[in-house]
C-alpha cells in the first residue's frame, strides 16, 4: 500500500473517532458507526447478478442515518453554486424535509465529498442493510408492511399512498423499519446511489458494460415487491438526473474506491 | 401529460427544467432557424411559459402556463388580460395550467390542468372552460384529467387528454366527454432503452410506453392526434395517427411516424400537415435546448420539410390567415415565421 492511500485512511479512521465524539459533517443527518467484521453479501434466491451469498469480511464505516433531504443538499448548493436538485422545487419532492431526488451519480458523489464522505460501495449498504447475517430487511426477515417503508404498488412501479406516502416520505419515517443500528429507510423511499460500478460479482463484466453503470439500491416509494429487496441491484446511467425516487446518502468508508 | 403510467424502476419526470429557465440564457443557446423562403422573427408578447395560441382575423390569443393568463393581442396593439387561470406543478412535475386555446364565436375556449399537486382541487379543475367576452370564466366540462389538446369540430369538440391517453368528443350542451378513442401503448426495441439501465431493460426484450395525445387537429376528414411518447423518449418514438370521424370501428393509423416526442399538430392551408417536435430527449440535460422543431408534411408523398428549427420545448403551432405561422414555446419566445 502507498502512502498516499494509507494516509487517507488513517484520516478516516480519526474521523470516525471525531464523529463518535459528535462531530457529524452533515448538521442533522448523523453518522452510524457499523462495525468492521464478517457478514453475509449477496444472494442465491434473487436475480442472477445478485449471485452467489457468501460471507465476507467487512471493515469498519459510518453511514448517514437518513437519506439526505433536500435542506441538506440545498445547505450544501447555496454554499458551492454546484447545480440544484431536478425536483428542489416540486411542490412533494422539493420539501425540506424529504429525500433529495433529481441527482446523477456526480452530483450525489459531489456533496459526500463536500463533507470529506463517499457514496457507499454495495457491500457497505448491504452491510448496513442486513446486519452481518444476511436477513432480508433492515428490521430483520418479518415481510414488508405499510409501518416500515414507503413503497409503491403491487404492480411496477406505481406509487400508493396505503403506507401514508403517496411519493417520497420525510427521511426520518418509518423508525419501524430501522435496521439494527438505527439507520432509517434503506429499504423503500428512494433508490440510494452507490459508489460501485456495475458488474457481476464473480467474472468480468463485459465490454458494453464495464465501468458504465453505477449501482443504486434499495428501492423507492413507487416499487413493487420484487425491486424492495436489500440484494436488488439497479444499474443506471450515473448521467441520469431525473429520476423523482432517485436519491442518496453518505458514508465515511475505509474501503478503497472501487 | 404523465409520460409514466408504466413507469421503469426509476421514475423519470422529465418537462420543467427548462421551463423555469430565463429565456435569455435560453436563447443565448439556440437561435431558431427558419427554412429557406421564411423569416422568423419574436411577437412582442412575453409569456413566461408558453402554452396555447389561436387566431381570428388578425387578432392572436394565447395562455401562459407559469402565470395562468390567457391574453389578446389586437394587430398593433399591447396584450391585453382576458382572465388569469389556476397554475400549478403536477404530481410528476410537469408544468400544468392553461394549456391549449381555441377561439368560437364571440368566446375563447381553454383546456386546464390543475393547481399544485399538495393544493385542494379547484373548480376550474380538469376541465374545458369558456371564457366568455366580459372576462368570465365558465366551466363546460369537468370530465377530464389533463385535457392538453383542444380541437373544435363544428358544433362540437375534441378533447386530447393525456392523463387517460384517450380522445373525447364533447357535445354542444353537454358536460359528459365521450371517449372516441383510447389509444394503446406505443411498442419500442429495448436496444433504444439499454443504454439507460442494462437491468432495467434486459436485451431482447421489448418495452412499451404510454402513447400522451398531446396535440389534435380535424381536417381531411379526420382527426390528427400527436402521441408524445414516454420515458425515456427515444429518438423517432412519436407519432401522428389519424382516426376517421365515422360512427363505428374507428381505428387509428399512424400518418407521420419517426418523430421525436410531437407536441402538437395542425392542418395547414392546403391540407399539409403542421407538427411541432418538442425535442431530443437526453440522459443528462433531458429535453435539449434548441433541439425542438417544426415540420411541415406532405400527404400526398409524405415528404417533411423542417420549416424551423432550434425550438426550445415547442408548445403550440397555428396558421394565420395572413400566412406564415406562430409557436409558442415553454421554454422561449412566441415566435413568428412569416414566408420572405
Amino acid at each position: 500500500m502507498s502512502i498516499s492511500r494509507a494516509l487517507p485512511a488513517l484520516l478516516i479512521t480519526a474521523s470516525i473517532a471525531t464523529t463518535a465524539a459528535g462531530g457529524d459533517p452533515i448538521p442533522g443527518n448523523p453518522l452510524i458507526e457499523i462495525p468492521a467484521g464478517p457478514f453475509v453479501f449477496g444472494s442465491d434466491s434473487g436475480n442472477e447478478n445478485e449471485r452467489p451469498r457468501r460471507v465476507i469480511e467487512g471493515q469498519a464505516f459510518a453511514i448517514n442515518r437518513t437519506e439526505i433531504t433536500n435542506a441538506q443538499y440545498r445547505r450544501f448548493v447555496d454554499a458551492t453554486g454546484h447545480r440544484s436538485a431536478f425536483y428542489g422545487g416540486h411542490p412533494v419532492l422539493g420539501l425540506d424535509d424529504r429525500p433529495v431526488v433529481g441527482v446523477s451519480f456526480d452530483d450525489a458523489a459531489a456533496f459526500c465529498a463536500y463533507y470529506g464522505l463517499t457514496l457507499p460501495s454495495e457491500q457497505e449498504y448491504e452491510r448496513a442493510a442486513r446486519g452481518t447475517d444476511g436477513t432480508a430487511f433492515p428490521w430483520g426477515n418479518a415481510p414488508i408492511d405499510a409501518t416500515r417503508a414507503n413503497h409503491g404498488a403491487e404492480l411496477c412501479c406505481s406509487g400508493d399512498d396505503s403506507d401514508g406516502y403517496a411519493m417520497t416520505a420525510p427521511a426520518d419515517s418509518f423508525p419501524a423499519g430501522a435496521s439494527r443500528e438505527g439507520v432509517l429507510n434503506l429499504v423503500g423511499n428512494v433508490w440510494e446511489w452507490t459508489r460501485d460500478f456495475y458488474a457481476p460479482y464473480q467474472g468480468q463484466a463485459p465490454p458494453d458494460i464495464a465501468g458504465k453503470y453505477r449501482v443504486l439500491r434499495g428501492g423507492a416509494w413507487n416499487s413493487d415487491p420484487s425491486h424492495l429487496s436489500t440484494t436488488y441491484r439497479l444499474a443506471y446511467d450515473p448521467e441520469f438526473r431525473f429520476a423523482a425516487n432517485g436519491g442518496f446518502r453518505c458514508v465515511r468508508s475505509l474501503a478503497p474506491a472501487q | 401529460m404523465r409520460p409514466l403510467a408504466r413507469a421503469s424502476a426509476i421514475a423519470a419526470v422529465i418537462i420543467g427544467a427548462l421551463a423555469s429557465a430565463p429565456i435569455d440564457a435560453v436563447l443565448a443557446q439556440s437561435a431558431p432557424k427558419a427554412e429557406a423562403g421564411f423569416v422568423v422573427s419574436e411577437l412582442p408578447i412575453h409569456l413566461k411559459v408558453g402554452s396555447g395560441a389561436a387566431e381570428r382575423d388578425g387578432t392572436l390569443f394565447f395562455t401562459d402556463m407559469g402565470t395562468g393568463k390567457v391574453l389578446r393581442v389586437d394587430p398593433g396593439s399591447s396584450p391585453t388580460l382576458l382572465a388569469t387561470l389556476p397554475v400549478g406543478v403536477d404530481v410528476m412535475g410537469f408544468p400544468t395550467g392553461p394549456y391549449k386555446v381555441a377561439v368560437e364565436g364571440d368566446r375563447l375556449l381553454v383546456t386546464q390542468g390543475w393547481q399544485d399537486v399538495n393544493r385542494s382541487e379547484g373548480p376550474q379543475d380538469h376541465a374545458l372552460l369558456s371564457i366568455e367576452p366580459g372576462g368570465a370564466v365558465r366551466v363546460i366540462s369537468r370530465g377530464f384529467w389533463n385535457p392538453y389538446g383542444l380541437a373544435p369540430t363544428g358544433a362540437d369538440w375534441f378533447v386530447v387528454d393525456g392523463g387517460k391517453n384517450a380522445l373525447f368528443l364533447l357535445s354542444q350542451g353537454s358536460s359528459e366527454p365521450i371517449e372516441y378513442f383510447a389509444f394503446p401503448r406505443i411498442h419500442h426495441a429495448a436496444s433504444a432503452l439499454q443504454s439507460l439501465s442494462p437491468t432495467e431493460f434486459p436485451t431482447g426484450q421489448p418495452y412499451d410506453v404510454d402513447a400522451v395525445p398531446t396535440g389534435v387537429a380535424v381536417g381531411n376528414g379526420v382527426v390528427y392526434v400527436a402521441l408524445f411518447g414516454g420515458f425515456p423518449f427515444p429518438d423517432g418514438g412519436g407519432e401522428i395517427v389519424s382516426i376517421p370521424i365515422v360512427a363505428t370501428n374507428r381505428q387509428a393509423r399512424v400518418q407521420v411516424g419517426d418523430l421525436n416526442a410531437p407536441t402538437d399538430v395542425a392542418v395547414d392551408r392546403g391540407g399539409g400537415l403542421l407538427v411541432l417536435e418538442f425535442g431530443r430527449f437526453e440522459v443528462g440535460r433531458g429535453f435539449a435546448p434548441g433541439s425542438g422543431r417544426l415540420l411541415r408534411i406532405d400527404l400526398a408523398t409524405g415528404e417533411r420539410t423542417v420549416l424551423l428549427a432550434g425550438l426550445t420545448q415547442p408548445a403550440t403551432v397555428i396558421p394565420l390567415s395572413t400566412g406564415g405561422y406562430v409557436v409558442t414555446q415553454m421554454g422561449g419566445p412566441v415566435l413568428r415565421l412569416a414566408p420572405k
